[in-house]
């Protein structure tokens, strides 16, 4: 071991220093095209067997967790599905008469939310699939409640999701009457206990009433439209302002979420499913 | 004990919390996860040189930065200042106290958080509510796990603990 007088830092260690703050503050500071590289390299080459290990640990936990669970739901399961027959047949018969086909509008791949000690954690997570399930950078991220985000970066097994509480997460939404269009964010006022949203730059004459719901307009090429995005909570402008914004409670907490739907080709109105509760039949 | 065994049972201790990290990671609630990636840097740095320990720091870091993906670089940046800063701390004040390495690593975890979030651009609301809060039980749950190891690895780390 070094004694004390050894170990006080020589020319060479404070050149080190200084290099590594340097090349950090470079790193931090270069486009986003550059760093996603370099995160999705580091990613896929050195910490590829140590975030297998992460999911293997995330799978087996969520399995431990929820098995009780499933089994009661397997076995409630049984019991409608015995009275089910009938229900499917009518059913089948409907989509047709409707010209419905049987497949549905959107390809979709389930994932496992594995979240990340982080200072800033609750605005990115891993998630459990990658490229090899044609998930793609952009791809959107949703729960049967509603929006959670968007893919940012993707390697073969594994991808990084944004949650909607990034700084630089936006969507485009609109209220159901299309009364309302505005790009929506996280609201830099709320607690990161009760994270927010918030539509900036709405015209001062279009008003909505606190629990109109909000959702994906589909505009940007980016989301599907129809997807629930909240509820309107208040009218946070000022009273001498030209515009409005609106504070938006979300429907999806980004830490209550272990099981996401990523949308491989999201190209469809979606409303219908949610309003329905009927999201995703196999 | 030799040189090259103390070297060994060090790297074996740093490699064991380096994959503990990540397979501990799911079973945590993760605002209050320890920052067991940090807890090697600051084992590593009090047995190395501060440019070393920069070094070291800036690895981590940057592994750090590709799984959380926020504001990539700031973690680099606060494990070099925070390994080289811990090297360079360990020198002058000799801290061979269990309260004092308490103390040593609770500052560790809380000072890189305070870097990462100042370099991560988020707004000033959510750095203080994460600093006054998640920070602190994060730092104390942090350094209680560096105390246990330690103890119990003493040894193999080389490093003395009074009582």
């Amino acid at each position: 071991m070094l004694s004390a007088t050894e170990r006080y830092a020589t020319r060479w260690d404070t050149l080190t220093f200084i290099f590594c703050l340097v090349l950090s503050l470079l790193i931090r500071f270069s486009p986003d095209s550059f760093t996603d590289a370099l995160a999705t390299g580091i990613r896929g080459t050195i910490l590829a067997p140590l975030l297998s290990l992460e999911v293997l640990a995330s799978s087996q936990k969520n399995s431990r967790l929820t098995h009780a669970k499933i089994v009661a739901e397997r076995d409630s399961l049984a019991m409608i599905v015995l009275g089910a027959d009938r229900a499917v047949a009518e059913n089948m018969q409907l989509r047709r008469l409707l010209d419905l086909s049987d497949a549905l509008p959107v390809r979709h791949v389930s994932a496992e939310v594995v979240h990340e000690s982080s200072p800033a954690e609750g605005l990115a997570a891993l998630l459990s699939v990658g490229s090899r399930d044609g998930v793609k950078v952009l791809s959107p991220v949703i729960s049967p409640d509603g929006l959670v985000g968007i893919v940012q970066s993707v390697n073969e097994r594994v991808s990084v999701m944004w949650m909607w509480p990034h700084p630089e997460f936006r969507v485009h939404v609109m209220t159901e009457d299309a009364s309302l269009f505005g790009n929506a964010q996280a609201a830099s006022r709320s607690g990161a206990s009760a994270p927010l949203m918030e539509i900036n730059g709405v015209p001062y004459r279009d008003r909505v009433s606190p629990g109109t719901v909000v959702y994906t307009s589909g505009l940007g090429g980016v989301w599907p439209r129809g997807i629930v995005v909240g509820t309107i909570l208040d009218d946070t402008s000022e009273p001498s302002g030209w515009e409005r914004t609106y504070l938006v409670h979300p429907r999806v907490h980004p830490g209550s979420i272990s099981h996401v739907i990523v949308l491989i080709e999201p190209l469809a109105e979606l409303r219908a499913l949610f309003e329905t509760g009927d999201v995703f039949p196999p | 004990m030799s040189t090259r065994e103390n070297r060994v049972g060090l790297y074996v201790v740093l490699s064991g919390l380096v994959v503990l990290r990540f397979v501990m990671a799911p079973w945590w609630d993760s605002r209050l996860e320890p920052d067991l990636l940090l807890l090697a840097l600051l084992i590593y740095s009090m047995r190395a040189r501060p440019g070393a320990a920069a070094l070291v720091g800036f690895c981590f870091g940057l592994a750090n930065d590709s799984v959380s993906t926020v504001a990539f670089g700031s973690g680099a940046l606060a494990y070099s200042v925070v390994g080289y800063l811990a090297a360079w701390g360990r020198a002058v004040f000799f801290a061979e106290n269990v309260i004092v390495n308490a103390a040593f690593f609770f500052g560790g975890s809380w000072f890189s958080d305070l870097l990462i979030l100042a370099a991560g651009g988020l707004n000033f609301g959510a750095i203080i509510w994460q600093l006054a809060w998640w920070s602190i039980w994060q730092g104390i749950i942090t350094a209680a796990i560096g105390v246990v190891v330690l103890v119990l690895f003493r040894d193999w780390v080389n490093i003395r603990i009074s009582d």
